[in-house]
């Protein structure tokens, strides 16, 4: 797992008019399975065309299995994609759509149709061999863009937003195939999304771009619990974000200096009197009071509560601080259920110091 | 006082009228051909003589018929398939590439037709005699391709707006060389309107006779066989001959409209039809 | 009602860039392209350039010889010939026009709105038949019906009306061009009444527009472009057609196409049958820039 299977370094990919991809670096160990998140435009889904060779890099080089893929067209590389439109070709039938990949290759038809068979039963798909691609369902569908990706056995499978189009009860069920076939076929996926349940549900290592760069990599409760940077923070949704000023240091901890207040922040990385700094405070980590209970001990900031939104037991607070940034808490139903919350009523927020994450980079 | 019940039934009687006295009009040449070529008479003329075959055998013992015939045939076939290629190799570049002068490149083929065939055909005889190529039947052939490519580009690229912009590209990846990808995937996905190209491109070039009547020198088609048949004395045989190519014309028209599923669509919104006149 | 939402465009990030071609990135357009090209250039374009550089040329002897002398042009453009065949090719070509149109509109409309969906298909497909078979075969039909002992006197005859001169005059040529024009300005016209956005047509309604009025102000400047399409198109088929002229009117007067061939068939008079030639299509390229220029002009205005 030390050496990387694949090796972006410094790739770049320039269109007239738009910078796409902004030299990034990234390893992929092999049998890996990585996200790659980020809003839309942020250059996700070129680093996978580019991957897969279907666009040609402006700079910077790719090596696949310690190849390097540069000058390779896309049909002589071995890195099959699952698509978001699954580009089903619907003038074949759905074996003959799983047996073109091996068609491209020259297979007699006899072994193109064994080994198709033998797909679509591995996925599920058996006695459908015939059937025309119009007459499966959704779901059915994306199996036969899986089993045509993977029919010829490759170390690698680009997937490209693939469950975008399905319903809710369905894409989770397809992250349960995924999730299997990842474990038994051992091979590296690369999955570019901008769903967060899927890549954390999915991905062994999530990297989260924004216009063109790599904003953060890594495991998925370090991206979610120690963001790199603001960015990272906002874009995983549950976080608070302080901005301010470093303006003194006492032991491990810092004291920063935000609109809302001085507040005490562990400081794990080096930290100047003087210098700019942002922290955040995930939702789920924030205590709520009642203002008329009067100011809880340790860091808070006090606010109007805007609006409750119900995602299954847990709630989501939405309040307004007095400097007028909105705060999101995560509560389950039950803990605040004494507190009557309603719409207007004036709150404190508070949280433990350590909860509190200084994020290392400002920017 | 009229009530506008009655000025609304007079409006619908009125547009009803009009579109049955279009039909009739657009039916009737084509109906009057076929009905007197079954006439025993010698002149089409009422009252009808009878029926008879007499014509239709006439016409073809005529061995100069034939021989028409057989060269539209020809003709005919070689348009078909030359213009479905050409067609769709200029409707696929236009789909899939993006280069300095496209646009002149898709009027190069798509601006034949609007040439009236009287000067094209005198153009095509002057330039051709030119370099040595008149007085053939593949110089109709050449010379039809270069008008019918047009219909057959439009049918196909019409077709290739339907194409999946993923599935080209989805093809490579899974292995395809661009070549494999056109031939396996892009003109499967054609086919439909490969066919109705061919057999359009076909009636196109089975229905014309300025250009061939001017490139084709001594080899007459068979429109050509009838303009100089009409322009001489009345002849008996032309509704026989009429009602076969008519008949080849609309069974090519009607093959061509099957494998084409170009109708007039509503854009947005329920395709709602108005209820008052 | 949602609004329309139209397809996103696709952005330069899926298209693929020429170089995905292994080897030579632009072998694949050239190898398609080229055989395109250079058949449309050789059989098309060629041609047509010769037709303007032969214009130049003489004819001595029988024979055409490179030259460049402006006779041929002075001859035929200060003719009264070709200013009698001129005039009166617009007069019948204008003519035709209007008479397409005004007959069109109202059977496209009749075709658009009042046909369910299913006999307006078959209406739209019975309608291409014509436009792609035999119009020279059609002509001689007309000829058929409306000659001197034609069908359409022998049934006036029964009915004790006297004959009629049908053949040979303004009408019988109009009747003959109608058949060449009035299908196609039909099927422009009823494909771009269909596709009207109803909305807008609802929208007047609601308005309380009255039925003429939504016509008026509504329909017809939606569709705008179509009429100018189905117009010039007319015009073009009714100003360059041969057969038409030579049947309906045996050639009298002379239309340009009619006078192109007899200059031709006379004398290998090539240069000057150029001219005309050459001429003609200059006045279509006048004619479709006006259309051009009609539609764009409304556009402008309605955009601003």
């Amino acid at each position: 797992m030390t050496s990387s299977f694949v090796a972006l370094k410094g790739l770049d990919k320039r269109y007239p008019g738009h910078h796409a991809v902004r030299g990034i670096d990234l390893d992929i160990a092999a049998g890996e399975f990585v996200a790659i998140m980020g809003p839309s435009g942020c250059g996700k889904s070129t680093t996978l065309r580019l991957l897969a060779g279907l666009e040609e890099p402006t700079g910077g080089s790719i090596a696949i299995g310690g190849r390097d893929q540069a000058g390779i067209p896309a049909h002589l590389r071995d890195t099959p994609m699952v698509w978001q439109s699954l580009a089903l070709f619907p003038f074949l039938s759905v074996a003959d759509n799983v047996a073109f990949p091996l068609r491209m290759k020259r297979l007699g038809a006899k072994e193109r149709r064994r080994r198709a068979l033998e797909w679509l039963d591995r996925l599920g798909l058996a006695g459908m061999a015939d059937r025309d691609i119009a007459q499966l369902s959704g779901g059915q569908r994306q199996r036969v863009a899986l089993a045509r990706a993977l029919i010829t056995q490759p170390s690698i499978l680009l997937l490209d937003e693939p469950l975008s189009a399905l319903d809710a009860h369905l894409r989770v069920r397809m992250q349960t195939e995924l999730s299997r076939l990842h474990r038994q076929l051992g091979i590296t996926f690369v999955y570019v999304t901008h769903a967060q349940s899927e890549a954390f549900a999915l991905a062994d290592r999530i990297v989260i771009m924004s216009e063109g760069r790599i904003r953060q990599v890594g495991r998925p409760q370090d991206v979610y619990r120690a963001p790199a940077n603001p960015f990272v923070a906002e874009f995983m949704g549950m976080n608070n974000l302080f901005r301010g000023v470093c303006r003194g240091r006492a032991d491990d901890m810092a004291t920063i200096e935000t609109p809302a207040g001085h507040y005490a922040v562990p400081a794990r990385r080096p930290l100047a009197v003087g210098e700019p700094a942002a922290f955040v405070v995930a939702a789920d980590r924030i205590t709520l009071a009642r203002a008329e209970d009067g100011p809880p001990s340790g860091p808070a900031v006090r606010g109007t509560v805007l609006g409750l939104e119900f995602v299954g037991s847990t709630q989501t607070i939405f309040v307004e601080t007095e400097g007028g940034q909105e705060f999101r808490v995560q509560k389950q139903q039950h803990e605040i259920e004494a507190l009557d919350l309603v719409p207007g009523r004036a709150v404190h927020l508070a949280w433990e110091p350590r909860h509190a994450w200084l994020l290392p980079e400002t920017e | 006082m009229i009530s506008p019940r009655f000025v609304r039934r007079l409006s619908r009687l009125l547009q009803y009228g009009l579109l049955s006295l279009f039909f009739a009009f657009v039916a009737m040449p084509m109906a009057v051909i076929v009905v007197f070529s079954f006439d025993a008479n010698r002149f089409p003329s009422i009252p009808w003589g009878g029926f008879s075959l007499v014509w239709h055998e006439a016409a073809w013992a005529d061995p100069m018929i034939r021989e028409a015939f057989v060269n539209s045939i020809w003709v005919g076939l070689g348009t078909a398939v030359l213009s479905t290629a050409i067609g769709f190799a200029a409707a696929y570049i236009d789909f899939r590439h993006r280069f300095f002068g496209k646009r002149l490149f898709v009027f190069a083929v798509a601006i034949p037709p609007a040439v009236p065939t009287t000067i094209l055909g005198m153009a095509m005889l002057a330039f051709v005699s030119r370099i040595g190529l008149s007085g053939r039947l593949e110089t109709i052939v050449a010379c039809h391709v270069a008008v019918a490519s047009s219909f057959a580009m439009a049918l196909i690229r019409l077709r290739l707006g339907e194409f999946g912009r993923d599935l080209e590209p989805a093809a490579w990846n899974l292995g395809a060389s661009p070549w494999a990808g056109l031939r396996f995937v892009v003109l499967p996905f054609c086919r439909p309107a490969l066919i109705a190209a061919f057999f359009l491109s076909a009636a196109v070039s089975f229905d014309e006779y300025m250009i061939a009547w001017f490139v084709g020198g001594v080899h007459e088609t068979l429109p050509v066989r009838i303009l100089n048949q009409l322009q001489g004395q009345v002849n008996p045989k032309i509704n026989a001959i009429g009602a076969g190519v008519l008949a080849v014309s609309l069974v090519l028209v009607f093959l061509a409209r099957r494998f084409t599923n170009l109708r007039p669509e509503p854009m947005h919104g329920p395709d709602l039809r108005g209820d008052s006149a | 009602m949602p609004p329309a939402s139209p397809k996103p465009p696709i952005p330069d990030a899926f298209r693929p860039s020429a170089s995905i071609y292994s080897g030579s990135p632009a072998a694949m357009p050239v190898a398609l392209g080229l055989p395109v090209l250079a058949w449309q250039a050789v059989f098309f374009l060629a041609p047509l350039v010769f037709l303007v550089v032969i214009t130049f040329w003489q004819v001595r002897s029988f024979r055409l010889e490179p030259a460049f002398v402006l006779d041929n042009w002075t001859r035929i453009l200060w003719s009264t010939p070709f200013h009698r065949a001129l005039g009166h090719t617009l007069q019948v070509a204008a003519t035709t026009t209007v008479l397409a149109l005004l007959l069109a509109l109202p059977l496209a409309y009749t075709i658009a709105f009042r046909l369910s969906v299913r006999v307006r298909d078959l209406a739209v497909s019975l309608l291409a038949v014509p436009v792609f078979s035999s119009y020279m075969l059609r002509i001689y039909a007309w000829q058929v019906v409306l000659g001197a002992d034609g069908i359409a006197n022998a049934v006036l005859g029964a009915v004790g009306l006297p004959k009629l001169q049908l053949l040979g005059g303004a009408f019988s040529l109009q009747v003959g061009l109608l058949t060449l024009t009035l299908p196609v300005a039909v099927l422009i016209l009823v494909f771009a009444m269909v596709g009207v956005d109803r909305t807008l047509i609802e929208a007047a309604e609601n308005l309380g527009c009255r039925r003429a009025q939504v016509i008026t102000r509504v329909l017809i400047p939606s569709i705008r472009p179509a009429i100018v399409l189905a117009g010039t198109t007319t015009f073009l088929l009714a100003f360059g057609d041969y057969v038409g002229p030579l049947f309906m009117t045996g050639s009298k007067p002379p239309t340009l196409s009619i006078l192109l061939v007899d200059t031709v068939k006379s004398g290998s008079q090539w240069p000057r049958a150029s001219v005309v030639g050459v001429s003609m299509l200059a006045i279509l390229v006048l004619v479709f820039a006006l259309g051009r220029l009609a539609g764009s002009v409304r556009i402008r205005r309605r955009a601003s």
